[in-house]
């Protein structure tokens, strides 16, 4: 469905999701002061920021856990409160950071729970529900797993079932809360490619600067709650914001093979 | 749709997928025609067996009579003159265990299926209506309406009104007590519960000891070790009508069940509206152990021991684990009230009593696993 909606996009500049000076306040730590942020159509975008910074408390106000104080969030220039959770499920899916369930479930069930805001309470799974499955495992690479109980699988490819019962939910807006998070450095390349080739719009918190600068499209930095730096990877992982925000030296370089920034770190001389 | 485009290849693992979703219903279906024929069969055995033994053919016999005399009192020509059995045995088939064996049955299914919802809500295996002081608050509203005489505008309805009121009150309490900094701690929702219980105990015994009526001491203190002695068939109607609507309800809602196993923000992700579940999964839980503490008293642990071994069975899902779970609580229950009625005989122990001594072990068994212990933080 979604991939219909890609090909009659007009243009790269459609806005999906709008968030507008959002303010909100918790805990010291969860703190988000006058947000805004868009992303568009065909978009990665990441959002950065050290921990505590307010990165899981802005998503958690994107996908409508948390409501802020004041500023509106709206997807397909509609308020997303204003409308219900299962609307909001169709809109945007959510890989979120939550610990994994004492009860275990087969993959294909786990996957099959992405289907959940397409069906009402009397439907029974229908076979282009099964369907839908099949290919969203394919489309992660986790077929051979779709009989495993999910608790048996290790970090990585669990993160690529949960992938999986995202694309199931079929919808235009991927959002992730630092999907890199306990992989080592090649299971995170290879979720990260396979997140690309998935070629969904895609708003993520990331952890790991390196992986921001080769992925995203756009960045937007947080710091203390609130928006220090906005634009392409190399507008904003510069040395002095990485100094500023981080408090970390760092040299910023363009591949020459890939034209994106590295960052080099100088992990002797702190600020 | 369009990603079957996208993969052409994938064609085989979508028949595949499919495939193993319906063997999984067909396992199911194979399960459930098992577990009702076993229930069938315990039922029958458990009639027959207790002090005075009779062959199941005639514990049939005499209910197949009974049943063609109640079709013919409503006006239905059934066939079945009297058989060969005597008065007393008749009296005891149909007036004295039927309905004890079906109450058990009621009972095991409805503390089971309560329990499977119970877990689901709070995310945890730990969770049981007993353990978690929701039959605690039931008999305390059970008892004030025995004392006090309260709800008695509602006639027959006050006891089981009663101990709903005080059920709900319990699980909500114990639920809002769980929660720190926006989350539920599984150790403080068992520790919470534990403290509520005991607190609703002593709430019990004082408005039994002060409310001046020695036969309600007396009849109080066998209900509250949960007892199926005594039965009666007018008994059986509103617990049977509770647990058919409430597996119904609850298979209607099992995927957003699924989901809150997920956990509660994955849950509103998928579209369920998490507040309004919780909300109708409380009054759910504490409407059936309610009326059937009302009818019983608090029979433990059935609520923990049979959703766990439900889920080795087959698996977490919940809609196999609703009816998988209710059957196999009510074949459980029926053999522990059987144990109960013969095994000290001439005396006999509250089934309570027995599902105590099993649950107990059982429950410090699930905190010994690694990862009951990761959860608990112990």
């Amino acid at each position: 469905m979604f991939q219909a909606h890609q090909a009659q996009a007009p243009s790269q500049c459609e806005l999906l999701l709008q968030a507008s000076q959002l303010n909100f306040q918790a805990a010291a730590a969860h703190i988000v002061r006058d947000v805004s942020l868009q992303v568009a159509r065909g978009q990665f975008v990441g959002l950065l920021g050290p921990n505590g910074s307010g990165k899981s408390t802005l998503l958690r106000i994107i996908y409508r856990i948390l409501r802020p104080a004041s500023g509106t969030v709206c997807m397909q220039e509609r308020d997303v409160w204003r409308h219900s959770a299962r609307d909001n499920a169709r809109a945007m899916a959510v890989l979120a950071q939550e610990n994994a369930s004492e009860f275990d479930l087969r993959v294909r069930d786990v996957v099959l729970m992405g289907r959940t805001p397409h069906q009402s309470a009397f439907d029974k799974d229908s076979a282009q529900d099964f369907a839908i499955v099949a290919q969203s495992l394919a489309r992660v690479q986790a077929q051979p797993l779709a009989e495993r109980m999910f608790s048996t699988l290790s970090g990585g490819e669990k993160q690529r079932v949960l992938m999986a019962r995202a694309l199931a939910q079929q919808a235009p807006l991927l959002v992730l809360d630092e999907p890199t998070n306990h992989l080592d450095v090649r299971h995170q390349f290879e979720l990260m490619n396979l997140i690309r080739g998935l070629s969904l719009t895609t708003l993520a918190a990331l952890h790991e600067l390196p992986l921001a600068a080769h992925y995203c499209d756009r960045i937007y930095l947080l710091q203390h709650g609130a928006l220090v730096a906005q634009g392409t990877p190399t507008e904003v992982l510069t040395p002095e914001t990485i100094a500023r925000v981080y408090g970390v030296r760092a040299q910023v370089h363009t591949s020459a093979r890939t034209g994106k920034p590295v960052i080099e770190f100088m992990p002797d001389e702190l600020l | 749709m369009m990603q079957t485009a996208e993969h052409p290849s994938s064609a085989a693992s979508v028949s595949a997928t499919a495939n193993a979703f319906s063997a999984q219903r067909r396992q199911l279906a194979l399960w459930l025609t098992a577990l009702i024929a076993l229930l069938l069969l315990s039922l029958t055995l458990a009639i027959t067996l207790g002090p005075v033994r009779m062959a199941p053919q005639l514990a049939w016999q005499i209910t197949a009579h009974e049943i063609g005399l109640q079709l013919n009192n409503l006006g239905l020509s059934f066939g079945g003159s009297g058989g060969d059995w005597t008065v007393a045995q008749q009296q005891i088939v149909w007036r004295v265990r039927l309905p004890r064996v079906l109450l058990a049955a009621l009972a095991g299914a409805g503390l089971a299926v309560v329990g499977v919802a119970m877990q689901a809500m709070v995310r945890n295996p730990l969770a049981d209506p007993y353990l978690l002081g929701v039959s605690s608050g039931a008999s305390v509203g059970a008892v004030s309406v025995l004392a006090f005489g309260t709800l008695a505008f509602a006639g027959e309805l006050a006891l089981p009104l009663g101990a709903f009121g005080g059920a709900l009150a319990a699980c909500t309490t114990v639920y809002f007590l769980a929660h720190a900094h926006g989350r539920l701690l599984a150790s403080r929702l068992i520790l919470g519960g534990v403290a509520i219980a005991y607190c609703l105990g002593g709430v019990t015994s004082l408005i039994v000891l002060t409310a001046d009526q020695r036969e309600l001491a007396n009849s109080v203190l066998t209900w509250t070790l949960g007892s199926l002695a005594g039965t009666r068939w007018d008994e059986l109607g509103l617990p049977a009508l509770l647990l058919l609507a409430g597996v119904v309800l609850l298979l209607t809602q099992a995927r957003s069940l699924n989901a809150l196993l997920a956990g509660e923000e994955t849950a509103m992700t998928l579209g369920v509206d998490t507040t309004r579940t919780r909300r109708w999964l409380f009054v759910l839980v504490s409407l059936v152990t309610g009326v059937l503490v009302a009818l019983t008293g608090p029979i433990g642990f059935v609520g923990l021991i049979v959703p766990h071994v439900t889920r080795m069975l087959v698996g977490a899902e919940h809609r196999s684990v609703l009816p998988v779970a209710a059957l196999v609580g009510a074949i459980f229950l029926v053999w522990v009230d059987v144990f109960s009625r013969i095994s000290f005989a001439p005396a006999e122990v509250p089934v309570g009593v027995i599902t105590s001594l099993l649950g107990g072990p059982f429950f410090v068994w699930m905190l010994c696993r690694k990862n009951a212990r990761e959860r608990l933080s112990l």
